[in-house]
């Protein structure tokens, strides 16, 4: 059999069994330019399926890249019908949960009174990780949505992540919460009875049944982001010494947690020795400097579909300029006949 | 190429990469990367090869369940072993993992949070963090209830003695009873053998009372505040010596524990209060706390002596 890898994302953008695409990286690399170019090409490449991006940064860039504004809920992008986007708020989310804790306390009471000045989403909005937690909740309502058949149903779910270290504890959730909701199973079962007494036979909260839910649900998750046929994870990094390094280190972090890796975008390369217009000192330096890591990636990622991304003149920004570039990440780049194409977005623009 | 070849061709691809992360490559790896430049200070210890180096039992279960080979190799090895042990000595239920070896007094329901903490530190020391990373929530969550565990404990070994058997009630009592008894002979001493007199002498509108002239220099009104607290450092000092005597002669040590702020104290969960031994700095504080108050009850008594006896002098 055949095992060599195609130095593109065909694969992927193909991929009929993907549930979920990760996008992460290094900060600065191109991850949001990455993952909107996914979902563009999967979105284009399967049209009766329907795509969401979402970006699980807390500092958004999908509208940005777009050129429209997205918000928390899931919203098409203009000039695509199997395209949406949205980008998860902390501090939305928090509002929200702040306001239903006013309806459910009520005010005239001491608490009532004290969250109304929303001071719910003051506490946790700064308590560290939240921004993860609250991503990670928004992945569970997409799943129990897709189970109930509320809402728009989508076929996958493509992530832009947060650089690396955000990244890498959102993916650690569903273990770290797998074995705490183990732990507060055990505990629930001895005083279950008595907290549900504490918290108020009117409202009748089952803490077992609730706790069993949310258990269930972590574990459909966990098992989903470990099957290679469901999840995979795209790195995304430019061709310098830092950004190689902390991509091994990326994707040795999700070999440990069982996750599929297998394609890796390496963006921002020159390209100077096919382009007669890229020949200033500097630029030749530096494509030196790109082709030396160039080299090791290529020595170390064998096995993985490495896509190699011009550096365009202009800003790769609106849907336009989205499509033009990212149909490289299905066919790949090839220096010799589409450099024009760096030239043509910045024309756009 | 049909479905089933691709999904073979994806499955041995998958599985040649992971062999490439497998058996200590991992770090060589990252070796290979920070030999690229001539002054990198990057660790190339792997998150991998750490974690196959100390296998923690949830971990390696993890793995086993999820099918993958890099960190299974350690498990399969282990699986040979056991059952060419099962060969030898015939049939033989094995009552822990192999590498689990728990010691005898280990607490089952801390393992997952020593293990919970261990992954939290690897996770700190991941890459994209310029600066050490701060905690999530679900992790100092646990890091919580794990203190919460030895505070209590602290707590109980406190309101025990340092390392002594739990007291008794009437012990307790007998000693309280001598404790106060110290207290209020004390209180006595300095208040009817020396206060009274001193502030009889220093408010008297003839001082040269006494023949020595030292004495009298004793006795001017500049000097009360050295003489008062001079004399108040040395009862002090007498006063707690004394106390810490009947302490130890009881076996009882109530100096850090028997206040009601260190009882409330011991009730607020550790993590919560962003400082560490609050426990220990608090029961410093009320000592402190202790000595100021017998020094200013002292010295109210002393002022309003000082009303009296001026009062007096002028009649």
């Amino acid at each position: 059999m055949d095992l060599t890898v195609e130095a593109n994302l065909h694969d992927l953008i193909t991929s009929t069994t993907h549930k979920w695409v990760f996008v992460g990286g290094k900060g600065g690399v191109g991850k949001t330019t990455s993952s909107c170019s996914i979902a563009i090409q999967m979105a284009l490449s399967q049209p009766t399926k329907q795509f969401l991006l979402i970006s699980t940064d807390p500092a958004h860039n999908l509208s940005d890249a777009f050129g429209e504004k997205f918000g928390k809920d899931a919203r098409k992008v203009t000039g695509m019908d199997n395209l949406s986007c949205m980008e998860i708020d902390p501090s939305a989310a928090l509002k929200d949960m702040n306001d239903m804790a006013v309806a459910q306390n009520g005010s005239g009471d001491g608490l009532g009174d004290l969250l109304q000045g929303g001071a719910l989403a003051d506490i946790t909005g700064s308590i560290p990780g939240i921004d993860e937690a609250l991503s990670f909740m928004e992945v569970m309502k997409h799943i129990k949505k897709q189970e109930e058949g509320e809402g728009e149903k989508y076929d996958t779910v493509i992530f832009d992540t947060a650089p690396t270290g955000h990244t890498l504890r959102f993916l650690q959730l569903p273990q770290t919460l797998s074995q705490l909701l183990e732990k507060f199973g055990e505990i629930a079962g001895r005083f279950g009875p008595m907290l549900n007494s504490f918290t108020g036979g009117a409202q009748n909260m089952d803490i077992m049944g609730k706790l069993n839910e949310l258990k269930s649900n972590v574990e459909k998750i966990k098992q989903q982001f470990t099957d290679p046929d469901l999840t995979t994870f795209v790195c995304v990094c430019i061709s310098e010494f830092l950004s190689l390094y902390e991509t091994e280190r990326l994707i040795q972090e999700l070999v440990s947690y069982d996750m599929d890796v297998n394609s890796i975008i390496v963006n921002q390369l020159l390209f100077a020795d096919d382009d007669p217009e890229v020949q200033s000192r500097r630029s030749i330096a530096r494509w030196k400097m790109q082709k030396k890591y160039l080299d090791q990636i290529d020595e170390l990622y064998e096995d993985f579909h490495v896509v190699k991304m011009p550096l365009c003149a202009g800003e790769i920004r609106g849907l336009k300029n989205l499509k033009m570039f990212s149909k490289f990440l299905d066919t790949g780049y090839d220096p010799k006949t589409d450099y024009d194409v760096i030239y043509e977005l910045e024309e756009q623009d | 190429m049909s479905e089933t070849t691709e999904s073979e061709k994806r499955r041995l691809l998958r599985e040649r990469r992971q062999q490439k992360f497998g058996n200590g490559q991992a770090s060589s790896r990252l070796a290979k990367i920070t030999g690229q430049s001539d002054k990198s200070f990057l660790s190339t210890e792997s998150p991998l090869d750490s974690r196959n180096s100390s296998p923690s039992p949830e971990w390696s279960g993890s793995a086993a369940s999820t099918g993958s080979p890099t960190n299974n190799q350690d498990s399969t090895k282990q699986m040979d072993e056991l059952l060419a042990q099962l060969a030898q000595k015939g049939p033989k239920k094995p009552t822990t993992a192999p590498t689990a070896t728990p010691e005898p007094t280990r607490n089952p329901e801390l393992d997952l949070f020593a293990q919970l903490a261990k992954m939290q530190q690897e996770t700190s020391s991941t890459p994209g963090n310029g600066t050490p990373d701060t905690p999530d929530i679900f992790a100092q969550l646990m890091k919580s209830v794990q203190m919460d565990q030895q505070a209590q404990q602290s707590a109980e070994k406190a309101f025990a003695g340092v390392g002594g058997p739990p007291i008794d009630a009437a012990v307790l009592e007998a000693h309280n009873a001598s404790v106060n008894k110290l207290k209020s002979y004390t209180i006595l001493i300095k208040w009817v053998f020396f206060i009274l007199p001193y502030i009889y002498y220093v408010t008297h509108t003839s001082r040269e009372i006494f023949q020595l002239n030292s004495m009298n220099h004793l006795t001017q009104p500049a000097n009360f505040f050295t003489v008062f607290t001079t004399f108040e450092i040395v009862t002090l000092s007498v006063y707690y010596q004394l106390l810490l005597s009947a302490e130890k002669s009881h076996k009882i040590n109530t100096l850090n524990s028997n206040s009601k702020v260190m009882k409330l104290l011991s009730m607020v969960p550790p993590g919560l209060i962003p400082i560490s031994n609050l426990t220990g700095k608090v029961s410093q504080a009320l000592q402190y706390w202790d000595v100021i108050s017998m020094y200013l009850t002292d010295l109210a008594f002393a002022i309003l002596l000082i009303g009296i006896f001026q009062y007096y002098h002028a009649i």
